[in-house]
């Protein structure tokens, strides 16, 4: 997560970077503006409720993390184009590529009836997610500007696609590639060690996790 | 409440308006359209002292959350309670219900560097496709 911020807030400006990552442990994330009792019911629900989990600066639902490929993108967002845009062509453009590796898939038209914060986010599919055809949901996301920059983080089902991991990542690096008209950066040392170590802090504390809207 | 042509511009599309001694923030119609459907605004403490420029508080529509800075500096004096209530009222009337808090400037020539309705109606022109 402090890697995800620290790339969107000091990537040079006209970079997009993208950046798979996965999981020590079964994990969770949830989203900016969650409340964490909320989370902690849903972890119980779950019967999980010591699952290590972190809040993350973009928006969104809870996520249950292990079984999937989570990667983020960050890229310049300085024209005037609404996130609903920039969901829908992002996974437009990643679910032709997987499309193209023969999977069959569809984009979400419709938003889902469930409003407000407290949402999970493999539960329904939202307007523009990827599902497969009887609608199960493959891909989500969520996303925070801050200046001129995006943050895309997200989350695909691999057990819901019958390809490799290898091909799964080409596709999604090949959609990024047009998405951002570049070539993203996927080595991000560029990031200076005091530059991501306050996040890091950040993202470990109480006072970041817990907090209260 | 303010109208446009009275408020004061960021290039972030924030908006402020000296109401006595205390500013009046808010976001613009332009940034609210961008937005869209805004289901939850995070304001800033009471109290708080912030420079301009500063990112004060955040709003997130349909899984996205974007930063909301401060066109002055200042203390925060008052936040809107009701958009807590109704976060949706600042896509309604971002100029009215929809303001989000007030700050008492401590440098009120600040002011003067933003943008008026001209401008800051020029500044759009440039930021289309």
């Amino acid at each position: 997560m402090a890697l995800d911020e620290a790339s969107l807030l000091f990537s040079p400006e006209n970079v997009v970077t993208l950046r798979f990552y996965s999981w020590a442990e079964p994990s969770a994330t949830f989203g900016r503006h969650q409340s964490f009792q909320f989370v902690e019911r849903e972890l119980k629900k779950e019967g999980k409720p010591a699952l290590p989990c972190a809040r993350r600066i973009t928006g969104g639902g809870l996520v249950f993390h292990g079984e999937d490929l989570t990667f983020s993108i960050t890229f310049p967002w300085g024209e005037p184009v609404t996130p609903n845009e920039i969901y829908q062509s992002l996974h437009n453009l990643i679910g032709e590529e997987l499309r193209q590796e023969g999977i069959s898939l569809n984009l979400k038209s419709e938003p889902s009836a469930i409003t407000g914060l407290n949402k999970i986010c493999f539960s329904v599919p939202e307007k523009s997610d990827i599902t497969t055809p009887h609608g199960d949901k493959i891909l989500g996301g969520a996303l925070c500007r801050k200046n001129k920059r995006g943050l895309y983080q997200g989350s695909l089902k691999t057990s819901l696609i019958s390809l490799s991991l290898s091909r799964i990542k080409q596709a999604i690096f090949r959609g990024v590639c047009v998405f951002g008209r570049q070539k993203p950066k996927e080595d991000i040392h560029f990031l200076e060690h005091s530059q991501t170590a306050l996040l890091v802090e950040k993202y470990r504390s109480q006072n970041w996790r817990l907090r209260v809207p | 409440m303010p109208k446009n042509e009275e408020c004061r511009y960021m290039k972030s599309h924030e908006w402020a308006y000296m109401d006595g001694t205390e500013a009046l923030v808010g976001i613009s119609d332009h940034a609210q359209k961008e937005i869209t459907d805004i289901v939850f605004v995070e304001t800033p403490k009471l109290g708080r002292k912030v420079s301009s420029g500063e990112s004060v508080a955040t709003v997130e529509s349909v899984k996205a959350a974007f930063d909301i800075y401060s066109p002055l500096s200042g203390e925060i004096s008052a936040v809107n309670p009701e958009i807590s209530k109704d976060p949706a009222i600042v896509n309604k009337d971002p100029h009215g219900q929809g303001w989000l808090f007030r700050i008492r400037p401590s440098r009120k020539e600040e002011l003067n560097s933003l943008m008026d309705w001209e401008q800051y109606q020029e500044f759009l022109k440039t930021q289309k496709h």
